[in-house]
Parts: C-alpha cells; sequence; structure tokens
C-alpha cells in the first residue's frame, strides 16, 4: 500500500500558469458582465410587470369613476353596460 | 380631427411596447466584449470643461491599455489647446490632442477629422463619440460595448440624463422629457427594431460599421447623428439602445437656449425626413425603418403641429356646422387625452424613478395648466355639459356668449398653446422678467413649447434659412447623481 501511495505521488504533475494582466481583467470582466446581464434583465422584467399592474390599476379607476360619476359618452356607456 | 388624435395614438403604442422590452432585449446576446476603444471628443472653446470631461473618461471602469481619447479641437481660441497638452503629458499613451487650423463649420466636420485620423489607425475597434460637456458613469462604456459583442450590432447609444446642477425649472422639464423621449421610447424603437436616433452625446460604432457608412459623418444637415444612425440600420447593422448606460449631461437652462438647440434638432428631423423619403411606410427600402408602426412614431412628432392645428381647425369647423358632433367629438378626444396623459406620466416617473423624484411636478405639468384643467374636467363630462348648458342635438347659436367664447378658445387651445409658447420664447429672447416667460410656459405647456419650435423649424427650412451650429452655452456645472 505504502509503495503504491509512493508511486501515486510521483506521478502527479501539478501544472500552473500564470495568467496575464490582460487575462486576469478579462476574467473579471466576464464576471461583472454576467451579473450586469441579470440585474438588468431582472429591471426590465420589472418594467413589464409595472405596466401590466399599472394599466390594471387604470382601468378599476376608471370603472370606479364611471360607477359614481357616469360618462354621456356613447363607446363609454356601452362598455359599461357590456360589463 | 381624428388626424389630431395621431400622436396620442403613436405615444400609447410605444408606452405598450415598453413593456415588451422586458421579454424582447438584447441583453441575451451580450458579453464581456473590451474591445480597443478611441473616444472623439469635439472641442471648441471647452477650456473649463475638458479637463473635467478627460479625468472622468480616464476613470471609467474600462481597461486603460484599450481606452484612448481625441480631444478635435476646433479652432479654439480659449485655453482648450493647453489643457489637452497637459493631459497628454499626464496619460501619454491615452490622450491626445488633434488640432483644426479652420473651425466654426459644425460638430460634423470636427468629428470627421478625428474619424480620419482614428480609421487611418489599426489598433481601433470602435469608435465612441461623445460631448465635451458630459460626463459618462464608471460602468457605462463597458455596458455599451457589450452590446459589440453581437456583430449584427453596428452602433449602441446610452440614456443621457440631465445633470445641471443644481438645475431650474427648465432643465427639470427637460429632465422629465429625457425620460419619455429616450428612457421610454428608445425602449420601444428596441422592440420594434429600429432605431430613431443615437444621442449624439452618447454613440458608440464598431469599426466595421463607420467603414461601412463610408467612413464619415454626414455634413450636409444639422442631424448628423439621425443621419449616422438610418445609414447604419440601412446598411442591415442594428442600433441598440442601452437604457442603463447612464451618461450626465447639462441641458440648457433658459427657453431661449432651449429655443436655439431644439430648432437645430428639429430642422435635422425634417432634413431627414426629406433625405430619406424613399424608406416612409416602405419596408424593401427602408428595412425596419420603414415599417408602419415606426412611420407612425415618426411623423407623430415631425408632423405634431400640423396635427394639432388641424384638430383645432376641424373642430371649429364643426363648431358651425354641426355644434353637437362638435361637442361630442370634443370629449372624446380628451378622454383618450386623459387615459394618455395618466398612462405616460405615470409610467414615465416609474421608468426612471431617479429623474422622478427632482421632475415630478414637470412632469404633471407638462402639458400646461389649461389642458391639464381640461383633462381633469373630462372626467366628468358631465359637469362640461351643466357649464354650457348643453342638451342633445343643440346648435351653437343656442349657446350663451360665455359658452361660445370658452367652447371656441377650447377648440383652438390645441393651435393658441404653440403661440402662447412662442410668446414665451420672445419674452426670454427680449429679457423680459424670469417669471412672466415661465408663467407663459406653464400656462401653454412645455410639450407646446416644443411643438412650436417644429413648426418654426418649417418656416426656417421652407425660408432656406443658413445651417447654422449655434454652440449651447453651458456652464460646466454638471454632477453625476448616484
Amino acid at each position: 500500500m505504502g509503495q503504491n501511495s509512493k508511486v501515486r505521488e510521483s506521478s502527479y504533475i501539478k501544472i500552473t500558469t500564470q495568467l496575464s494582466e490582460k487575462e486576469k481583467l478579462q476574467m473579471h470582466y466576464e464576471a461583472v458582465s454576467g451579473n450586469e446581464v441579470k440585474v438588468n434583465k431582472k429591471q426590465e422584467r420589472y418594467l413589464f410587470i409595472y405596466q401590466v399592474i399599472f394599466v390594471m390599476v387604470l382601468i378599476t379607476l376608471a370603472f370606479v369613476k364611471e360607477k359614481f360619476f357616469p360618462s354621456d359618452i356613447g363607446w363609454v356607456q356601452w362598455i359599461m353596460q357590456k360589463l | 380631427m381624428l388626424l389630431g388624435t395621431i400622436p396620442l395614438w403613436a405615444s400609447l403604442y410605444q408606452f405598450f411596447l415598453i413593456g415588451l422590452h422586458g421579454i424582447k432585449n438584447h441583453y441575451g446576446s451580450t458579453g464581456a466584449y473590451l474591445p480597443n476603444v478611441a473616444i472623439i471628443v469635439p472641442a471648441w472653446n471647452e477650456g473649463d470643461v475638458i479637463g473635467n470631461t478627460i479625468e472622468h473618461l480616464l476613470s471609467m471602469d474600462y481597461p486603460k491599455h484599450a481606452l484612448r481619447v481625441y480631444v478635435v479641437d476646433d479652432a479654439s481660441t480659449d485655453h482648450t489647446p493647453e489643457v489637452v497638452k497637459a493631459k497628454h503629458d499626464q496619460y501619454p499613451d491615452n490622450v491626445f490632442h488633434l488640432r483644426r487650423e479652420k473651425g466654426g463649420q459644425g460638430k460634423a466636420h470636427t468629428l470627421n477629422h478625428g474619424i480620419q485620423v482614428i480609421l487611418s489607425e489599426a489598433w481601433t475597434e470602435a469608435i465612441l463619440i461623445i460631448d465635451a460637456d458630459v460626463l459618462f458613469e464608471k460602468d457605462t462604456l463597458r455596458l455599451m460595448t457589450r452590446h459589440l459583442t453581437d456583430k449584427t450590432v453596428g452602433s449602441v447609444t446610452a440614456y443621457i440624463k440631465e445633470g445641471s446642477a443644481p438645475g431650474n425649472f427648465i432643465s427639470k422639464f427637460i429632465a422629465f422629457e429625457y425620460i419619455t423621449a429616450q428612457a421610454a421610447s428608445r425602449r420601444a424603437q428596441n422592440v420594434m427594431g429600429s432605431l430613431a436616433c443615437l444621442a449624439g452625446g452618447a454613440q458608440l460604432h464598431s469599426r466595421e460599421n463607420l467603414l461601412a457608412i463610408g467612413g464619415r459623418i454626414d455634413t450636409s444637415s444639422l442631424a448628423e447623428d439621425t443621419f449616422t444612425t438610418f445609414k447604419t440600420q440601412l446598411n442591415g447593422r442594428k442600433a441598440i439602445f442601452d437604457g442603463n448606460a447612464v451618461v450626465w449631461a447639462e441641458e440648457p437652462g433658459s427657453i431661449e437656449s432651449l429655443w436655439k438647440q431644439r430648432l437645430r434638432w428639429a430642422r435635422g428631423n425634417v432634413q431627414v425626413t426629406k433625405a430619406f423619403k424613399n424608406i416612409w411606410l416602405n419596408k424593401k427600402n427602408g428595412k425596419n425603418l420603414g415599417s408602419i408602426g415606426f412611420s407612425l412614431i415618426w411623423f407623430a412628432i415631425v408632423l405634431m403641429p400640423v396635427f394639432m392645428i388641424l384638430s383645432s381647425v376641424g373642430l371649429i369647423w364643426l363648431y358651425f356646422s354641426d355644434f353637437a358632433l362638435s361637442w361630442t367629438l370634443f370629449k372624446q378626444f380628451w378622454i383618450l387625452n386623459v387615459f394618455a396623459y395618466l398612462f405616460i406620466t405615470i409610467y414615465s416617473l416609474i421608468i426612471d424613478k431617479q429623474t422622478a423624484k427632482k421632475a415630478w411636478l414637470q412632469g404633471i405639468l407638462f402639458p400646461g395648466i389649461i389642458s391639464l384643467t381640461t383633462i381633469v374636467l373630462s372626467c366628468f363630462p358631465g359637469t362640461m355639459d351643466h357649464f354650457i348648458h348643453f342638451v342633445n342635438g343643440m346648435q351653437q347659436e343656442q349657446l350663451g356668449l360665455t359658452a361660445k367664447i370658452l367652447v371656441l378658445f377650447m377648440y383652438a387651445w390645441l393651435a393658441i398653446c404653440m403661440l402662447i409658447a412662442y410668446l414665451a420664447y420672445l419674452s426670454d429672447k427680449y429679457k423680459k422678467p424670469y417669471w412672466l416667460s415661465l408663467t407663459l410656459i406653464l400656462i401653454s405647456g412645455f410639450g407646446p413649447l416644443l411643438c412650436a419650435i417644429t413648426l418654426y423649424s418649417y418656416i426656417m427650412e421652407y425660408k432656406k434659412a443658413e445651417l447654422k451650429w449655434d454652440k449651447t452655452v453651458k456652464s460646466g456645472k454638471v454632477v453625476i447623481s448616484k
């Protein structure tokens, strides 16, 4: 067993390569860029969600307003009758 | 009358598309791409600000070995050459001074001088064109270059934010306007695949793109940035807007200087419309720029004063021929306005919460006090009817004198507001008290001021007035607000 371990140790070659400054920078920026893209995609998705919620709120407010202050506009009355 | 609603439909269409930007955007095709970037800074008598601009550019979070700043000095007569030379001595590998001995021909000529030198060097992989007085946030350039990973992208532009310190009422109007005109509408244009304009103060081009469009900027018009944008896209490359890449700029703080700046832009738009007349509503010639959607948005801006005047004329004509119909149409038009106003204003404030904090009041007052009053009254049509004693089928002869004057005034308002905005400009130009021009703008609205400028640009173009590059006076007091 002991002999086998020695054989394994001696056959193991540790490979280390020094990265250049440019390569280090590239790796750094790749990590940063990946995070930024995630954050930006999330922000844009939020704009979509905000828009959906906001339009729904606006429509709800319009219905509440029509309930208490009905409009005399034909197409508005038609929509209210249908709903 | 119906033509008058076109700008409203165009705005609503654009603002609904913004939501889709959450699904259809270019972020998925980006990567950590850091090309050698040559930054061109056109400068004429920018001695007070150019040193600060160079320092800011070199302090960006971007590898120094891949960054060069070329200041193209347009025969400055102040201390600009000395400041730039001192910066070159300080950063010999990054800052370069290019001098034009004969200047004053305009920004496009100055840029071409720099582009010619830069493209002659194989080092350059991308070119960033900026203004001498803008400030880039640390990550802005990197956020822009990432889009060039996708080789189908030719140009990228950033979100220019108003950054005057401390700023005033007019500059805050511009701050709000930039949310709608850039952060909002350019996102929508990303979705449509057709960008109207790369911001003159922040446009990044791949080397291949600049070479493909002739290696130079158009010098025949006042809208060289829009020409470049159109040529890029007509050449088959994409132009992308990145709303997260932010650049701060000092915008005009007076109506007079705003008028000068916007007149140049508006005339430029008219020139672009004429120069690219074969692309409108023609996808074969114009690719995405020729789509119905993009043409609608473009002409809604370029022809907005015409639509507003036609609206007023249509209503007044109906007032005399069929009053009841005119009143119904008027109320319907303003109900659409109520929805558009609430949707566009509130959603704009949501899109850029930081600007919203300082310019929310200007956002509310953007249409002007009279239009705002009509918007509020339109929510209660019964009250409006009661006020003029309206009953169905009535004729204008049956109206009282006060009601007649009021109704005609409301019908004509869409045209009158531009006249009041013009008076605000005259008041500012002839150095009348500040409160007078401000009051007139609050009454007419900031939007109508921009329409009045567009209308004035038609006249200037018709008269073939000299194409003057009036430099907007800046104080250099621009800050990055985080």
